[in-house]
């Protein structure tokens, strides 16, 4: 951002600015934030990837170094590659469902009409609940015996599954309770893009005689491309983000199938006393997510269509 | 979009509506279990009613833990974390809207890393951080990840950057100092921004399970949350559903209740802290 | 200029003050201890256990203990490591991960001192002993000991005809029994055990009942692989599969008990502490308690926590071991076990007042009790958390049918030996 080196006063003569304090201005304005951006964001991802160099564990009292052994043993664990694989598997599947459920959703309640503002309220209030006491009320939901999904699929002539202890359906419930959470708070976003769009340009192909189908896709859809982006982004680091619901459904299982990246690092950092394949992973997990935001910030963003 | 709605418009939208009722199960359920009698257990009888309706559950869950001292720690966290945001996001949102300083790109991108990733990723190298300075088990140790917020501060600056260039020239010309500028005329337009910063951080915080987890071990600083989850995992016995529900009715209704009174403000603030 | 000197003033000042306040302290013989317990079972334990600190601080006025209440075991040993409190109840089995951490003292020393100590640990329940002894020290007293147990329903038991005051003796009667127990809609089902989260310690019953011997002693080496778990665990499925007793699938452990007390499950095998969660929701005279059916044998683990002193100071030490031995005093025991469901791990306890008004209101403690004749110590090994992990996860994926028994059991004792292999010089 140039600024012109010499303002103009409307008196026509010069203004002169307050030179010699802005050298020092900006830093000590940004101090507090910096040095809390350092300690808590920047130093912990150097420092996880010098503790992953070692061997910090149960069987050795002091950490001994090792160099890429850590490395090597994690991407030779079942465990570790169950617990990538089921990331991503999170991810794959959570994003375009929250997208397209978020989308539709908007499109639904974009509408004046005086039941919008309870049905909006009832599709964001999972907003406001921790995740944590949200999937305290899905353990039970999915109960085998008396749980309502259960109950409902047997209204349909189902019959009753064991939906947290299959080890084929454990992680769709559980990637189900972060679309129910999370379906409210997208929808609020496209919301706001979808009352941003200009109305000239759908004037206008209504007038060129374009059917509701291919004003979506042709217009909407593509104007609506910076909010799908944000709200995928979010979804994305949710999935990676992805434990208050593991810990208190499934506890990774059955079978380590809800095994999370993240659920992986905390069990080994703080149940088996591994610090150094703990860090090994965090230094895993580091690195995917800036892969992948550098990856949105020089390529998507460039596609996305901005007015 | 004002065009009139065709039988096709209706069915989609009330298939809408239908789901939505489904979308409000689970919050029914957890308030009917929390009133539902001991002697009524869940799994037997009707799933929403347990013949009759009673307080006992919270009562009994207020013995069981010591709630009163969790609301206290969530109050305090939140608040604090609040607080020093407030004074972070601004003084960075004005920083990076109005300065030019070497190295600011360099620190743009340092904030940048932040929003790539997330605290809960750096779970591990924090609670040693926390652990070196001697804050393990403090609430201070809760708040200290979250508050150089790099999503508040570039979400001020966006706000920073479209007050007019006119009323700050103004105040200059007055010979006021920057932060003179800042609180005159920056702030007080970027009042509704804040205060839908606010709604969002207080939602977030309050509901924040994780790290507050790692990092506090006794009652005394433990925030609802935390104290909640533990109340619910009692190893060796069954699952009393209706002490639980009552504990999560607890923990769960301040929020609630306000977004309920003041949902447009709620909605709208979570809408302006999102956008880029 | 003179602003400044003030403000010099004032902070010298609240230093000053501030490091008055530090010293205040130490001219009384003051002890402070922090104790971290673990709740596992349900009620309004941390009330009860706050109780009994008062209790002692009030007879021991220059000791001050700061009880903290830190979650489940797991949770617990975290919070442990971390915080390093005087006195804590850990699980037995954590006997060592502690001594690798070097974070507990062994009792031997407090023992001789005192005048009664060899009375002492000689009325301790040989069975709850088990995981307490290493290089021949003793690291540990009990706390709050359990084991499994069958629970059963007499009412369903008279419906189907079976006596309601005999619960099935062996493997061949329960699943007799079970088969008369069980209604092909599945609204009713003969037997149900646990198998979520780790499911090792309720299925190592079955191991215990076929004879097997699952560590040694040093901690170093397990036996995963031997016939009699295999034996054990194709029983354990041919409960749902041939016999179809049981339910197929992972049972959550926090379901079985209202299973049980919703009669959808006529027996079911828990532990002795959700004796009072149940008898609290269920008429005691509708259900029973019964050591679980022999196999070649009779057998069950030992489960719960013990009471560990942590290093520290001397001073604190002894005031630690003060209170360890004011938790384990034989009344208290035996009101402990009476208000939880903990079986008291006392020979004496068993005889004291509150305990046999217990027994008396209701049967299933003494059953409980007996059930400990049979009962081995638990499985515990260096590592024990990565350990009884790589044997959970195998045991599930014989529950779930992806692997057969004896692969999944060949692949727990490859892990085992890769995670025990730094521990064995």
């Amino acid at each position: 951002m140039a600024q012109p080196a010499v303002k103009v006063g409307p008196a026509g003569k010069p203004v002169k600015r307050r030179a010699p304090s802005v050298n020092w201005g900006p830093y000590l304005l940004l101090l507090p934030s910096m040095i809390l951006l350092a300690a808590f964001t920047i130093y912990p991802m150097l420092s996880s990837g010098y503790l992953a160099l070692f061997h910090a564990n149960l069987a050795h009292k002091e950490p001994v170094f090792a160099g890429v052994e850590n490395f090597q043993t994690l991407f030779t664990s079942d465990l570790f590659l169950k617990s990538l694989k089921n990331t991503v598997i999170f991810a794959l599947f959570t994003i375009p469902a929250s997208v397209l459920l978020a989308m539709w959703l908007a499109l639904q309640l974009n509408r004046r009409l005086k039941s919008v503002s309870f049905l909006r309220a009832a599709y964001f209030y999972p907003t406001m609940l921790p995740l944590v006491s949200a999937a305290s009320v899905w353990n039970f939901f999915y109960n085998p015996h008396y749980g309502p999904v259960n109950l409902l699929v047997k209204l349909f002539g189902g019959t009753a599954h064991n939906w947290l202890g299959d080890p084929q359906t454990a992680l769709p419930a559980v990637m189900f309770v972060s679309i129910w959470k999370d379906a409210g708070y997208f929808m609020i976003f496209f919301l706001a893009g979808l009352q941003s769009l200009p109305s000239d340009v759908f004037e206008a192909a209504d007038l060129d005689g374009a059917n509701r189908w291919q004003q979506f896709w042709k217009l909407t859809f593509p104007l609506l491309s910076p909010t799908t982006l944000f709200v995928a982004t979010i979804s994305f680091i949710n999935a990676f983000k992805a434990m208050d619901q593991i810990f208190v459904m499934t506890g990774g299982g059955p079978e380590n199938t809800t095994s999370t990246l993240l659920f992986y690092i905390w069990q080994q950092t703080f149940q088996f006393w591994d610090k150094g394949m703990g860090a090994a992973a965090s230094v895993v997990l580091i690195l995917i997510l800036l892969a992948v935001a550098l990856f949105n910030q020089f390529y998507v963003d460039k596609k996305v269509h901005y007015e | 979009m004002n065009k009139k709605m065709t039988f096709f418009d209706w069915a989609m939208y009330l298939t809408t509506a239908a789901v939505a009722l489904s979308w409000l199960i689970p919050l029914i359920w957890m308030f009917a279990t929390s009133i539902r009698p001991e002697t009524a257990p869940v799994g037997t009888g009707s799933m929403l009613w347990g013949g009759s309706a009673t307080f006992a559950n919270f009562q009994r869950a207020w013995s069981a833990a010591p709630f009163g001292t969790y609301y206290k720690n969530t109050v305090i966290i939140v608040m604090g974390i609040l607080c020093m945001q407030m004074v972070t996001i601004t003084l960075g949102g004005y920083v990076f809207a109005r300065m030019n300083f070497r190295g600011k790109d360099l620190l743009f991108v340092a904030f940048l890393l932040q929003l790539m990733v997330p605290a809960e990723a750096l779970v591990v190298p924090n609670y040693a951080t926390v652990d070196f300075l001697g804050l393990v088990n403090s609430r201070v140790a809760v708040m200290l990840p979250y508050i150089a917020s790099a999503m508040g501060t570039f979400l001020m600056r966006q706000t920073f950057k479209q007050v007019p260039r006119d009323l700050e020239e103004a105040a200059i010309i007055d010979g006021c100092s920057h932060l003179q500028v800042l609180w005159h005329v920056f702030i007080p337009v970027a009042r509704p921004t804040l205060a839908a910063w606010a709604l969002s951080s207080i939602s977030f915080h309050w509901n924040n399970f994780f790290w507050p987890l790692i990092v506090t071990n006794t009652n005394e600083v433990r925030p609802l949350t935390v104290g909640l989850a533990l109340f619910t995992k009692a190893a060796e016995t069954g699952a009393d559903w209706s002490l639980i529900t009552a504990g999560t009715v607890m923990v769960v209704a301040p929020l609630l209740v306000a977004f309920f009174l003041f949902q447009r403000q709620f909605i709208n603030s979570f809408m302006r802290s999102g956008i880029k | 200029m003179r602003s400044w000197t003030r403000g010099i003033a004032a902070v010298l000042a609240v230093v000053v003050l501030a490091l008055a306040g530090c010293t205040g302290s130490g001219s009384q013989k003051n002890v402070e201890l922090n104790f971290y317990f673990p709740i596992a079972v349900g009620g309004p334990l941390q009330a009860k256990v706050d109780a009994m600190v008062t209790e002692f601080t009030t007879a021991n006025p220059n000791i001050k203990v700061t009880a903290v209440y830190a979650g489940n075991y797991q949770d617990t040993m975290t919070k442990v490591q971390a915080a390093k409190p005087e006195v804590a109840v850990l699980q037995a089995t954590d006997i060592f991960t502690l001594t690798d951490l070097d974070l507990i003292v062994p009792i031997d020393d407090f023992v001789k001192k005192d005048k009664d100590g060899e009375a002492y640990m000689a009325d301790m329940v040989p069975a709850f002993m088990g995981n307490s002894k290493l290089n021949n020290k003793t690291w540990s007293v009990p706390f709050q000991r359990s084991t499994v147990v069958m629970y059963y329903n007499k009412d369903l038991f008279k419906a189907a005809g079976l006596d309601p005051n005999k619960a099935p003796a062996n493997w061949t009667e329960l699943v007799d029994f079970g088969k008369k127990l069980t209604k092909t809609d599945g609204s009713q089902w003969g037997l149900e055990i646990p198998s979520d989260g780790n499911p090792y310690w309720t299925l190592s019953s079955l191991f215990y009942q076929q004879g097997a011997k699952m560590n040694n002693e040093a901690g170093t080496t397990v036996s995963f692989n031997s016939a009699e778990v295999a034996a054990g665990m194709e029983f354990f499925l041919a409960l749902s599969k041939t016999h179809k007793i049981m339910p197929t699938g992972v049972i959550k452990w926090g379901d079985v008990p209202n299973d049980f007390i919703a009669g959808k499950a006529a027996m079911i095998f828990h532990t002795t502490g959700s004796i009072g969660a149940i008898k609290g929701k269920l008429d005691p005279a509708k259900f029973g308690v019964a050591p679980l059916p022999a196999g070649k044998s009779f057998g069950s683990p030992t489960g719960g926590g013990n009471l560990y002193i942590l290093k520290s100071t001397k001073e604190k030490q002894e005031a630690a071991w003060k209170f360890v031995r004011f938790l384990t005093d034989t009344n208290r025991v035996a009101q402990w076990s009476a208000d939880t469901g903990y079986i008291p791990y006392r020979k004496s306890a068993m005889e004291a007042k509150p305990w046999k008004d217990a027994v008396a209101g209701f049967a299933g403690y003494k059953a409980a009790a007996d059930a400990l004749q049979h009962a081995q110590p638990e499985l515990a090994t260096h590592n024990n958390q990565q350990v009884l992990k790589a044997m959970g996860d195998q045991l599930q994926a014989i529950i779930t049918g992806s692997k057969d028994v004896k692969t999944a059991l060949e692949q727990a004792q490859k892990d085992a030996d890769a995670i025990l292999k730094p521990f064995q010089k």
